[in-house]
């Protein structure tokens, strides 16, 4: 499934349809969702270079990340490290606010400048219009000015964007790159847990996809190959085009070299050993066998009565009796009691008690050898 | 273990360290002790901003353990950026400050201008270090930069922020921060201390047993490590009159 979220990146936007918004939440666990970010990145950058992706530049905006995060080398291992044209980066880490800039002339804020690396600084993150300005442009850069190609859109955090905006604002803005010609799919990261649930179904209602990071504090892998340094579950919530929405769960582990997909079974693993049987000599399980006859037997007080109401004679007078049953039933009770022999075969197993006196109440709680005199 | 956190995390740029404390458990012995460890095995010049206690407190602790704080700060090595120092900045009417809301409306943004200035001043390049030296930026604590800020935990956020993409001769310094998480306990739960959690590379949560008091063990100091990987590691802690620290692994 995680591949499928791949190839939506890669392949972009369709014919008369909206851009894909993919949108990464986790809670908490900060290491696998910036793996996971970065596993996407790099996939998408293996297929521009590989000429497969429709989008032919990538805009990368960092507002919690260095950008020595990106643009490390690691990234970059199958590509020509001189050509990174289509690589862009804004840096929105370094000065958000413009202290830096504005401390030293004392002057205007001066909105961007550029990074001895390539990079753009942009100097103030609370100008959302001139960040769009900024992506576009980066965005041409990036495809070599061909007005005709896409590009590809990542923010590696959306958090810090709604600290210092409402959230009509962050969507607004991301709404305007989503209905930009120009653009080929939007990546974003956003921190669930810091936000109201109504900020996070927000940004669900907004995007195409929505992955749901869940991470396992312990994770204990079969090969031996690799040491685990976590892992834990993806949700890819997806809506096709049809309007069928897809859901699925994938499991992952981050090995040294980022994150490795992998079924259920090799990540988590069954607690053996932990059960609550004793350790004995002989076997306390049942087989599956015995358990089915186990199931069969029926227990003394299910087959009274076979299916009927049943009716324990609890020592009153006939009359009372008879008179709470029905009266079909009423005679043959009658008969019965009377005639013991004459009922035949279904009178058999029949008990018969008479009682000592009438003035007792049946199950009293009298205690019957009070009067003895010990 | 807590041995490692000199060379993990204080020693990466652009690296960020919450110590995390409770007022039934002081944490500042931990920020102490990663303060004279810096000082004594690495070459990194650290920047203190004492909000809390006067450089006095330090220095006494510091002779305690051989390590003597004025010599540092006489050689650049250390460099103590008292409270009053720092407080004069807001609300006394100077060009500085005048110059400061000019440009933004947080009070913390003065504050980060002098600690700037403070870990670019006077950096002693040592040629036998290769890269230059590193520079880690200690602050005790921050709920007093909350105050400082007004109450507004953003302000706090974005100035963190700033003292961790900051740059002193090309590399980014580390920061060392105490914090107190009961004060952010308040009704409705704050998102500060899950925003500091997310700012962090690294958390130290210092705590008292939950059993209660005990004569020979302290309290017990948790490692979160966040960013390569999610490492939890309990140890617990014995001091010994304020100078001497022993880390026991929790089986």
């Amino acid at each position: 499934m995680a591949d499928s979220v791949k190839r939506q990146i890669r392949d972009g936007v369709a014919e008369g349809e909206q851009v894909p918004v993919v949108c990464l939440l986790d809670s908490w666990d900060k290491a696998a969702s910036m793996n996971i970010f970065k596993h996407f990145m790099t996939g998408l950058c293996e297929n521009i270079t590989g000429g497969r992706a429709q989008a032919k530049g990538v805009v990368t905006v960092a507002f919690e990340l260095p950008q020595e995060f990106f643009t490390d080398e690691s990234m970059f291992q199958q590509t020509d490290s001189s050509s990174r044209e289509w690589f862009q980066m804004i840096d929105c880490y370094s000065d958000p606010l413009g202290w830096e800039e504005s401390a030293k002339d004392g002057a205007d804020t001066v909105a961007f400048s550029q990074h001895p690396t390539g990079s753009l600084i942009v100097r103030d993150i609370r100008d959302l219009e001139r960040l769009t300005t900024f992506i576009l442009q980066c965005g041409t850069a990036s495809t070599g000015h061909q007005t005709s190609e896409r590009f590809a859109v990542l923010f590696d955090s959306i958090s810090v964007l709604l600290r210092f905006h409402s959230l009509p604002a962050v969507i607004n803005f991301l709404n305007q790159l989503r209905s930009h010609e120009r653009v080929s799919t939007v990546l974003f990261l956003a921190h669930a847990d810091l936000h109201d649930p109504r900020v996070v179904s927000a940004l669900e209602y907004f995007s195409t996809t929505v992955i749901s990071v869940v991470s396992l504090p312990e994770v204990s892998s079969e090969s031996e190959d690799f040491t685990s340094l976590g892992g834990g579950s993806l949700r890819i919530r997806q809506k096709r085009r049809n309007g069928r929405v897809r859901e699925q769960i994938d499991w992952f582990y981050l090995g040294l070299s980022g994150i490795i997909f992998a079924p259920k079974e090799r990540i988590v693993q069954p607690k053996s050993g932990k059960s609550n049987v004793p350790k004995v000599q002989f076997n306390l399980d049942l087989s599956e066998k015995e358990r089915e006859d186990r199931a069969n037997v029926i227990l003394p007080f299910e087959h009274q009565g076979n299916g009927l109401e049943s009716k324990i004679y609890d020592g009153r007078e006939r009359a009372q009796l008879s008179s709470s049953l029905p009266a079909a039933e009423k005679s043959s009770a009658q008969e019965t009691m009377l005639k013991p022999d004459a009922s035949g075969a279904n009178t058999l197993g029949e008990i018969h008690y008479l009682r000592d006196s009438d003035d007792e109440r049946p199950d009293s709680d009298e205690d019957p050898d009070d009067d003895l005199d010990i | 273990m807590v041995e490692e956190l000199v060379d993990r995390v204080c020693c990466r740029g652009g690296s960020v360290l919450v110590i995390r404390d409770c007022v039934a458990c002081k944490g500042c012995f931990l920020l102490q002790y990663l303060l004279i460890k810096l000082l004594m095995e690495t070459n990194i010049r650290v920047v203190m901003l004492g909000l809390v206690e006067p450089f006095s407190h330090y220095a006494r602790i510091a002779r305690k353990q051989g390590c003597s704080l004025q010599s540092m700060r006489d050689n650049g090595r250390f460099v103590f950026l008292e409270q009053s120092q720092l407080l004069t900045l807001q609300g006394n009417g100077t060009d500085d400050e005048a110059n400061v809301t000019s440009f933004s409306d947080n009070p913390l943004a003065a504050v980060y201008l002098k600690v700037r200035e403070a870990a670019r001043g006077n950096v002693v390049v040592d040629p036998a270090v290769d890269g230059g030296q590193k520079t880690c930026i200690m602050i005790d604590d921050a709920s007093v930069l909350d105050i400082i800020a007004g109450g507004d935990h953003n302000f706090v956020l974005d100035f963190l922020q700033y003292c961790r993409a900051l740059t002193v001769k090309k590399q980014r310094c580390s920061v060392v921060l105490l914090t107190h998480q009961d004060v952010y306990e308040e009704s409705p739960v704050s998102s500060m201390n899950l925003a500091l959690e997310y700012a962090a590379d690294t958390v130290l949560t210092v705590e008292p047993l939950s059993t209660g008091l005990a004569v020979d063990v302290h309290g017990q100091v948790t490692i979160l490590h966040r960013t390569v990987q999610m490492e939890i590691q309990p140890s617990q802690l014995k001091a010994v009159d304020e100078q001497e620290l022993y880390f026991d692994p929790v089986k």
